[in-house]
């Protein structure tokens, strides 16, 4: 993350408020993919997290005005949607959160090519080693790997974790999984 | 043993990407998320109240028949139904019924064309001949400021 884009985060919160749609759009394919790492690590379903993303954006239209920097930005959609995400929990309305369970999911990597089957096979190492980690490592190094460095505390409040031990907590749970795939001899 | 007070480095930045790669793979977003969400957003009303879609039994979800599906929309201040059923010629007929009943302007943005309707005394209205795709109805309640948008739905 460099000040550039900073910068250019600025120029199209700027835009978007003065109605341009296109640089909303640009703020929607950057921010979104956080978004929905925090929907689903919430253990709602698919749908309900495309729901709950997208309510959370059409809620900001009517607060973008009072919306000055790039990092309040993105601590407001976080909140929000973390915010709807447990009014829908709360309904009832939540699957348990899948672990092992998505790797269930990947297709068949037999037939494909060698370079395909290397980085499989590094996911692999890298979500077993994930999985050695605490429930609380796990849910903030998810939600760090989509955020830019300026946002990490904001989103990290708003994953509601108390400031003093954001970086403290980071650290700790970075040095677990680096230890972790040094064992494995992985990247 | 690694540090854990050390600052973020070169490698901890490859192991977040490393994770980020992870996490898009196994748990993408709908390839229709972003484009939905833009479409959504495109309104030239901002202030707005969201009618999320509420928890439904699967049973009356299904409706009477194979061809149709109930949707319930919620807001604070509204409740939207609509039932939808494709027509023999593959458009959508939806009939809606908003809580409270009232005469109200109802839109329903699409991705090919508008059509926009009021529904009647009981809360009522019927949008006919709908080309199937991306579709967001919005309902702006009279003698208030606000307008209630559901989230962009696929028909």
């Amino acid at each position: 993350m460099t000040p550039l884009h900073h910068g250019r985060m600025a120029e199209l919160l700027q835009a978007a408020q003065e109605g341009d749609p296109k640089s909303l759009g640009e703020l929607v394919d950057e921010l979104t993919p956080l978004l929905w790492q925090v929907a689903r690590a919430q253990g709602l379903d698919r749908d309900t997290a495309s729901d709950i993303v997208q309510t959370a954006w059409l809620k900001l239209l009517g607060s973008l005005p009072e919306i000055h920097t790039p990092v309040a930005l993105t601590s407001w959609l976080v909140t929000v949607t973390r915010r709807e995400a447990w009014r829908v929990r709360n309904a009832g309305r939540m699957e348990l959160p899948a672990r092992d369970v998505l790797f269930t999911e990947l297709p068949d990597v037999s037939p494909t090519p060698e370079e395909q089957r290397v980085a499989l096979e590094r996911r692999q190492m890298l979500w077993a080693a994930v999985n050695q980690l605490d429930e609380r490592c796990r849910q903030l190094l998810r939600i760090i790997a989509f955020t830019r460095r300026p946002d990490y505390d904001v989103v990290s409040m708003a994953l509601g974790m108390p400031r003093g031990s954001i970086g403290p907590t980071r650290g700790r749970c970075l040095a677990k999984l680096r230890d972790a795939l040094d064992d494995k001899e992985l990247l | 043993m690694t540090s854990p007070d050390a600052p973020i480095d070169a490698r901890d930045t490859h192991v977040l990407t490393g994770l980020r790669d992870l996490w898009s793979t196994v748990d993408p977003m709908p390839p229709t998320l972003l484009d939905q969400i833009k479409f959504a957003v495109d309104l030239e009303h901002i202030d707005v109240e969201v009618a999320r879609q509420a928890v439904l039994e699967p049973a009356l979800a299904r409706g009477d028949d194979e061809q149709s599906r109930l949707i319930t929309f919620d807001s604070d201040s509204l409740t939207i139904m609509v039932s939808l059923r494709t027509n023999q010629d593959g458009t959508i007929r939806l009939d809606g019924w908003l809580t409270p009943a009232g005469r109200h302007p109802v839109e329903l943005r699409t991705d090919n064309h508008d059509q926009s309707t009021t529904s009647d005394e009981d809360g009522r209205f019927v949008l006919d001949l709908v080309q199937p795709g991306m579709a967001q109805l919005v309902v702006r309640p009279d003698g208030t400021t606000r307008t209630v948008t559901t989230p962009t739905i696929s028909l």
